[in-house]
C-alpha cells in the first residue's frame, strides 16, 4: 500500500516536471528550430545541385567555381551544425544563447548575401544548374534571416 | 524510508525518466503541431553527411600540383 502511494507521488512529480518543461518552452525557440530545419533542407538541395553539376561529364561548372561554392557550402553547413548543437539541449533561449547563436549566424548570412550577388554564380552557363543554385541560395538566405530574427528578444 | 521503498522509487524513476525525456524531445505547441527538438538529431546527421560529401567534392576538383 505504502509502495503504491510512493509510486503515485512519483508519477505526480513526473507529470508536474513535464508540465514545467512544456510551460517553459520558448515560442521563438520553436520558430528558430523550424527555420533551422528549413535551412538544413535548403543546404541539402544546394549541395545536390552543385554535386550533380560537378559530377556531370564534362562538369557543368569550372573546377574553380566548384571549389568556391563548395567552400561556401562548408561554411554554411558548419555554422548550421554549431547552431543545431547550441539549440539541442535548451528549452528556452537565454540571453547568452541568443548572443551565441547570433555570433554563429551573422557571418554566414553575410557570406550568403554575397553569394546571391556573385557574378560567377550568375554567369553559370547551364540554366538548370544556375537556377538550382540561385534558388537554393535565396532560400538559405531567407531561412537564416528568419533564424536570426528569432534571436531578437520579443 | 526503508530500503525497499528506495529501490522501488529508483526502479520507477528508471522506467519513467526515458518517457519524460521522450516527451521533452517532442513537445507540441499552441501555434501548430511542430516539435522543438525531435528534428535536431536527424538534421545533425544530414549536416554531417553534407560536410563529408562537400569536402570530398572539393578534394576531387581542387587544382592538382
Amino acid at each position: 500500500m505504502r509502495i503504491r502511494i510512493a509510486r503515485t507521488r512519483l508519477l505526480a512529480a513526473a507529470v508536474i516536471m513535464m508540465l514545467v518543461v512544456v510551460a517553459c518552452t520558448d515560442d521563438q525557440l520553436v520558430r528558430l528550430s523550424n527555420a533551422l530545419d528549413d535551412t538544413t533542407a535548403a543546404l541539402t538541395a544546394l549541395h545536390t545541385g552543385v554535386a550533380a553539376a560537378a559530377a556531370a561529364n564534362p562538369p557543368l561548372m569550372s573546377d574553380a567555381l566548384i571549389v568556391k561554392i563548395g567552400g561556401l557550402e562548408l561554411k554554411m553547413n558548419k555554422a548550421l551544425q554549431d547552431a543545431l548543437n547550441a539549440t539541442e539541449k535548451v528549452a528556452k533561449l537565454s540571453p547568452a544563447d541568443r548572443t551565441n547563436l547570433s555570433n554563429i549566424l551573422t557571418p554566414v548570412i553575410s557570406a550568403v548575401n554575397d553569394a546571391v550577388k556573385d557574378p560567377d554564380i550568375a554567369g553559370i552557363k547551364n540554366e538548370k544548374t544556375r537556377a538550382t543554385i540561385q534558388t537554393s541560395l535565396v532560400l538559405i538566405q531567407t531561412t537564416l534571416t528568419t533564424s536570426q530574427l528569432m534571436l531578437v528578444k520579443k | 524510508m526503508d530500503l525497499e521503498k528506495i529501490v522501488e522509487a529508483v526502479n520507477l524513476f528508471n522506467t519513467t525518466a526515458p518517457a519524460i525525456a521522450q516527451i521533452f524531445m517532442s513537445i507540441k505547441h499552441a501555434d501548430g503541431t511542430e516539435t522543438v527538438l525531435t528534428h535536431v538529431h536527424s538534421n545533425q546527421e544530414q549536416v554531417a553527411k553534407n560536410i563529408a560529401d562537400i569536402q570530398a567534392m572539393i578534394d576531387a576538383h581542387q587544382p592538382k600540383g
